[in-house]
């Protein structure tokens, strides 16, 4: 009986926990890796790390940062493995629900869609770099070691790849970037 | 770019309101090593009434052999009970530490959750075997005493050999 309590009491708090950082986490793979199956999956690689790992975090700021850039790497792991997926139209994308929204937050919510999309839209490196820089608040320094890369590369990879969603966000006539 | 890093900024929120795919915990949730040691734990709960019940019967069953033949078992001394018993011990426990070797090695092919079952329904038997030693009423006959505890150490090895022998069919499935 006490091993059945104890694992039922491990088990409810994987669900707690599971609960609050899948949400986390998921965009933050979502705009590396911009297919939502693989994100789901770099999502779940990280928090099946997360479960297994044996150490310890001083404080939830630690533990946090622990797991997005576990989650950028589990991302970037399969950005690397696997050939990006067509993007889904901008028709499939979820209709939302309108009532009690006034004209400036529908308008504020498709700038958001069409930052998504651009950002979606650009290579697969350039979406990285952009992501871990203008998201997640990782310096070229880090974004470097991430991806074990010279930090020149990455700064010159981020303005080329900034480039890219200006003429995509200009396009439709939004952002002087 | 300050623009749009300053328009993330205001509505952080938004961008992060991704909506997971649908069966997502389901499906996380079974990617986690499963409680395959719930099973052992469900075999060793009717072995044990088993083992009791065995002791009982071979308990009351000589008792009344030891009743007639009282006079006989005055012949032995303590010393000799106690190095026949020893001896015994001795022979059962290095049984036991074969069986334990190789359940040990399988380890590394286990989870670590259902390690820490195996290692729980391991410890619990090490403690029983030194407790059986003190329950057994000192009064009692020296063959009395040995055959309850040949019937004791045979049903807890046997236990032992048939959690390895699972151990075994697991691993031959897994790899």
């Amino acid at each position: 009986m006490k091993q059945n309590t104890s694992y039922a009491q491990k088990r409810a708090l994987q669900s707690e926990e599971y609960a609050t950082y899948s949400r986390l986490l998921y965009p933050s793979c979502l705009r590396i890796l911009a297919n939502p199956a693989e994100a789901e999956e770099a999502m779940h690689d990280t928090l099946l790390h997360y479960f297994a790992f044996t150490g310890h975090f001083d404080s939830e700021a630690q533990k946090r940062s622990w797991l997005f850039k576990v989650a950028a790497s589990k991302s970037i792991d399969r950005l690397r493995k696997k050939n990006r997926e067509p993007l889904p139209k901008e028709d499939s994308f979820p209709e939302q629900d309108t009532i009690g929204y006034n004209r400036a937050e529908r308008e504020i919510e498709r700038e958001v869609e069409r930052v998504k999309r651009g950002l979606a839209s650009l290579a697969p490196g350039y979406r990285t770099i952009l992501s871990l820089f203008l998201f997640e608040g990782y310096d070229f320094e880090e974004i470097a070691s991430i991806l074990s890369l010279r930090p020149a590369t990455i700064r010159s990879q981020y303005t080329r790849g900034r480039i890219k969603l200006k003429e995509i966000l200009l396009s439709s006539n939004h952002f002087t970037l | 770019m300050n623009e749009l890093k300053d328009f993330i900024a205001e509505n952080r929120h938004l961008f992060d309101q991704e909506q997971l795919p649908k069966g997502h915990e389901e499906r996380f949730f079974s990617k986690l090593p499963q409680h395959r040691a719930k099973h052992l734990m469900v075999f060793w709960r009717p072995y044990q009434k088993i083992a009791a019940a065995a002791v009982i019967i071979v308990l009351v069953g000589l008792g009344i052999r030891e009743f007639i033949i009282t006079s006989d078992l005055n012949f032995l001394s303590a010393r000799r009970e106690m190095r026949i018993e020893t001896k015994m011990l001795q022979k059962y426990q290095d049984q036991i530490h074969i069986v334990e070797e190789e359940i040990m090695s399988y380890a590394s092919s286990i989870p670590l959750s259902d390690w820490e079952q195996i290692e729980y329904t391991l410890i619990h038997l090490s403690q029983n075997r030194d407790l059986i030693l003190e329950t057994l009423p000192e009064e009692m006959p020296f063959a009395v005493r040995r055959t309850a505890l040949e019937a004791y150490y045979n049903q807890n090895l046997s236990g032992m050999q048939q959690i390895a022998s699972l151990l075994a069919q697991n691993h031959n499935h897994t790899y």
